[in-house]
């Protein structure tokens, strides 16, 4: 949970309370930024807009914020959010250009690793419904527990398991070939 | 964790393949540079919004008086040569249709050319012949 920031501190002073969101800002600066990368499938500049995004959009409305949740789960509420938004409109852009032209999402710029099948995971992420890619990649890929994804999405946490299990179940299929070979079984999440 | 985690009620395969896909799928843990341009693009971003609150009712009023404006000048104009109305066609009004209304000479004399001369084109496009002969 928020580490030092919390509600007290938000309803301070001007001047404090930028210092308490700064802070904020540093704690959740690289998580969030990772969180997007993946919502969005893999790309890094749109990744950073959406997370600045969301941390201007949770500035603007911290007169709103009460405190019925953490700030952390507020402000991630925001940035799953943003993140929707940024793929129904790079969904509308594409369907607006000519298939030559189309942009599609370049999740092997500035990542180490084999890119071949990191575009493979992207596509087959894609192919989850909303619902279903933010569950796995909040839960299974970011380590956030069941219910804080429900209190994210706004749905039951019943909901967000079967998500969960259909994802599992898709992913499992499309990417069979790392299901194979003989990996230790130490736990996951929040990579 | 809380026990509700649905990782912990994985099986280990399903581990085993879960934690491949976050190893593979994941991006460039931020440099200190990417950190300092990120915080300035950030603090510029929301200097910005502080200023904007200000601004943006007038942006989005502006378009909106604007709209109005033109839509109540269109329809008292409309309201002030109620003949015109015979003038158009019955169909659905078209942009012509409505660009006609502003030629009352145009659409008279569209309107009482001859049914045998004028009757395969709608009043609309003869209207608009002659405002291309008379122009």
């Amino acid at each position: 949970m928020l580490v030092g920031v919390g509600i007290a501190e938000m309803e301070a002073l001007p001047a404090e309370r930028e210092e308490c969101f700064s802070a904020f800002v540093a704690l959740q600066r690289d998580r969030a930024m990772r969180l997007a990368w993946r919502l969005v499938g893999g790309d890094e500049a749109a990744a950073e807009d959406v997370t600045q995004e969301a941390f201007v959009r949770a500035y603007q409305a911290l007169d709103r914020f009460r405190g019925e949740a953490s700030l952390e789960t507020w402000f991630y509420r925001i940035l799953v959010r943003q993140a929707q938004n940024y793929r129904r409109w790079r969904a509308v852009r594409t369907l607006w250009q000519r298939e030559g032209e189309a942009e599609p999402a370049d999740p092997t710029s500035a990542v180490q690793g084999d890119p071949g099948l990191r575009r493979r995971i992207a596509q087959a992420l894609d192919q989850l419904s909303r619902r279903q890619r933010e569950a796995f990649v909040l839960v299974h890929l970011e380590g956030f527990t069941v219910q804080e994804c429900a209190d994210f999405l706004g749905k039951p946490s019943g909901t967000i398991k079967s998500h969960l299990h259909r994802a599992l179940v898709k992913l499992r299929a499309e990417l069979a070939d790392l299901n194979e070979g003989t990996g230790d079984a130490t736990e996951t999440g929040g990579v | 964790m809380p026990s509700s985690n649905e990782r912990e009620d994985l099986r280990p395969d399903e581990r085993r393949f879960i934690r491949r896909v976050a190893e593979h799928y994941t991006p460039q843990p931020l440099s200190a540079a990417r950190r300092a341009a990120f915080d300035q693009t950030l603090e510029e971003r929301l200097t910005d919004s502080a200023r904007s609150p200000f601004l943006r009712p007038a942006s989005i009023l502006i378009p909106i008086c604007a709209a109005l404006l033109l839509w109540f000048a269109l329809s008292s104009q409309q309201a002030s040569s109620p003949n015109l109305k015979v003038l158009t066609s019955p169909s659905a009004p078209t942009p012509l249709a409505q660009d006609t209304t502003f030629h009352p000479t145009l659409l008279a004399y569209a309107y009482y050319q001859s049914e045998a001369e004028t009757d395969f084109l709608p009043a609309e496009y003869i209207a608009l012949a002659d405002a291309f002969e008379l122009l």
